[in-house]
């Protein structure tokens, strides 16, 4: 993210942005994360601020509320509009002899290219192995299954879907199950009173 | 020369380190016990802001002890006053377990800089888990009271995933306040403690994580009971409910996340199994992989 729009985010919170900004800016949320968390983090450094000059808090919430009803009334994507992807197999049968010979001059300055590469890192490698090695494992290995299998947890970890919605008695379930969680097994210190005041709320 | 130079420079920073990291990784650990005993044991009444995930709350905290038992209240500010209805179910927070030696194998305690919260200055410290098991946990402590001022959790890519912060905050020490805390009350509504699984056993957990309660819980809306199996690092836990056949089902199998809380529900021999717990998705689905029927 650059200064500018970190700017843009700033004027956004204060209320200072005209039309276009605020447009502008509502368009880059809905595409970079990294931009939404810095906005929570000014919001919330703003809500402090403001409670430390002894301003009642809560007062650029109603601000977020906004953005949220906004960004949560952009027309979503319809079936009708998804254009499908083309077939690989047509794809295959339309190539030229000229995308070919393209392709092929592709692999090859890929190939160059990652020699190239490989060659400059062999011969920088530090005098020291051992000692960087060292440095950057931690103090202590415990063992660990997901240390043994980086790729299978990534993996795993993309097929866990985030469920938006959920039905009525799904919601109704699931509720009553992290109330008796908070009150039975969380352990963190002050955040399980908070935890369960808000759901309660919910 | 140089090299020398350089080795013997390298030796005596490793003999520094060597001899500073235990003793700070102690301060840090005793820092942590101290503030699990203080928010026991300390009166204090104080306004906090509370986010999670990208939502925002302000509650007004209070705390106190009476003849030994804690009475505490947590309202939403955002709410009114109504909201007050809250803390008609008092949850105590007297389970708070000290420093345990299997947290210490899965978290690197660090102790960092001091910051100024709410008007009152606080040292960081840092529980930085050893594998991607667990979030990172960032307290700011008051060296003299030991009153805990701010909290995060932050996942793997560095994102506060939630975060806690006092904006006000008063401490009165009570009268009868000790060095422990007081005597846990025994509390009428909890449920009954079942012996140690057989039916229900785990292959292999997560590295620091063990079965620490088997409770069973009446169902819901008249259902029969379930079982919450509470599994613990030291720093972090894991509630998994398993509900019997025929219990109101949910979908296949879920993921859902609402800050740090994160609830998996998938389907074991034939059971509802659901898992709660202040730990990332993936570590509740590796729990419920290796959660095997016996019987």
């Amino acid at each position: 993210m650059n200064t500018s729009k970190e700017e843009f985010l700033s004027a956004f919170i204060d209320d200072e942005s005209g039309e276009f900004e605020r447009r502008r800016l509502l368009d880059e949320l809905k595409k970079d994360d990294a931009l939404g968390q810095t906005l929570s983090r000014y919001a919330f450094i703003g809500e402090t601020m403001r409670a430390s000059k002894g301003q009642p808090m809560g007062q650029g919430v109603s601000l977020l509320s906004r953005i949220q009803e906004e960004l949560a009334d952009e027309p979503a994507y319809e079936q009708d509009n998804v254009v499908p992807m083309p077939a690989r197999a047509n794809a295959t049968v339309t190539t030229s002899r000229v995308q070919a010979y393209r392709w092929f001059g592709m692999g090859m300055a890929a190939t160059v290219a990652a020699v190239a590469v490989g060659g400059l890192l062999f011969f920088n490698q530090p005098t020291t192995p051992d000692a960087s090695m060292a440095a950057a494992l931690p103090a202590s290995a415990p063992v660990s299954v997901a240390a043994t299998t980086p790729t299978m947890v990534a993996d795993a970890d993309t097929r866990i879907q985030q469920v938006g919605r959920v039905d009525p008695q799904t919601r109704d379930i699931l509720k009553q199950y992290v109330e008796k969680h908070v009150k039975y097994a969380s352990t963190t210190v002050i955040a399980p009173s908070i935890r369960a005041a808000s759901y309660a709320n919910d | 020369m140089l090299t020398i130079k350089h080795t013997v420079s390298i030796a005596v920073l490793a003999g520094v380190l060597a001899w500073s990291t235990p003793s700070l990784a102690n301060e840090a650990g005793d820092l942590l016990a101290k503030m699990r005993n203080a928010v026991h044991t300390l009166d204090y009444t104080g306004t906090l802001v509370y986010s999670q995930g990208n939502e925002l709350s302000n509650y007004q905290i209070s705390h106190t002890v009476e003849n030994g038992a804690e009475k505490e209240s947590v309202v939403r500010l955002a709410q009114g006053a109504s909201a007050s209805d809250a803390d008609a179910e008092s949850f105590s927070l007297a389970k708070f377990q000290q420093v345990q030696p299997q947290m210490e194998a899965v978290y690197a305690l660090d102790l960092g800089g001091q910051e100024f919260v709410a008007n009152r200055s606080c040292q960081i410290i840092v529980a930085r888990p050893r594998d991607k098991m667990r979030y990172l946990q960032r307290y700011c402590i008051e060296p003299e009271t030991g009153m805990l001022l701010k909290y995060s959790l932050v996942d793997r890519s560095h994102r506060t995933v939630e975060q806690l912060m006092f904006t006000t905050l008063d401490i009165a020490v009570p009268a009868q306040a000790t060095a422990l805390p007081p005597p846990v009350q025994p509390n009428p509504a909890m449920p009954a403690a079942l012996p140690p699984a057989t039916d229900w056993v785990f292959a292999s957990l997560p590295a620091g994580f063990q079965q620490v309660q088997d409770l069973r819980q009446e169902g819901i809306n008249g259902q029969p009971p379930i079982r919450q199996i509470i599994l613990s690092d030291g720093m972090t836990s894991v509630s998994v409910f398993i509900a019997p056949p025929g219990a109101p089902s949910m979908l296949d199998s879920i993921g859902i996340s609402s800050g740090a809380m994160n609830i998996y529900a998938t389907e074991v021999a034939q059971h509802q199994v659901t898992l709660v717990g202040e730990v990332p998705a993936l570590t509740l689905q590796r729990i419920s992989e290796n959660l095997q029927y016996a019987r």
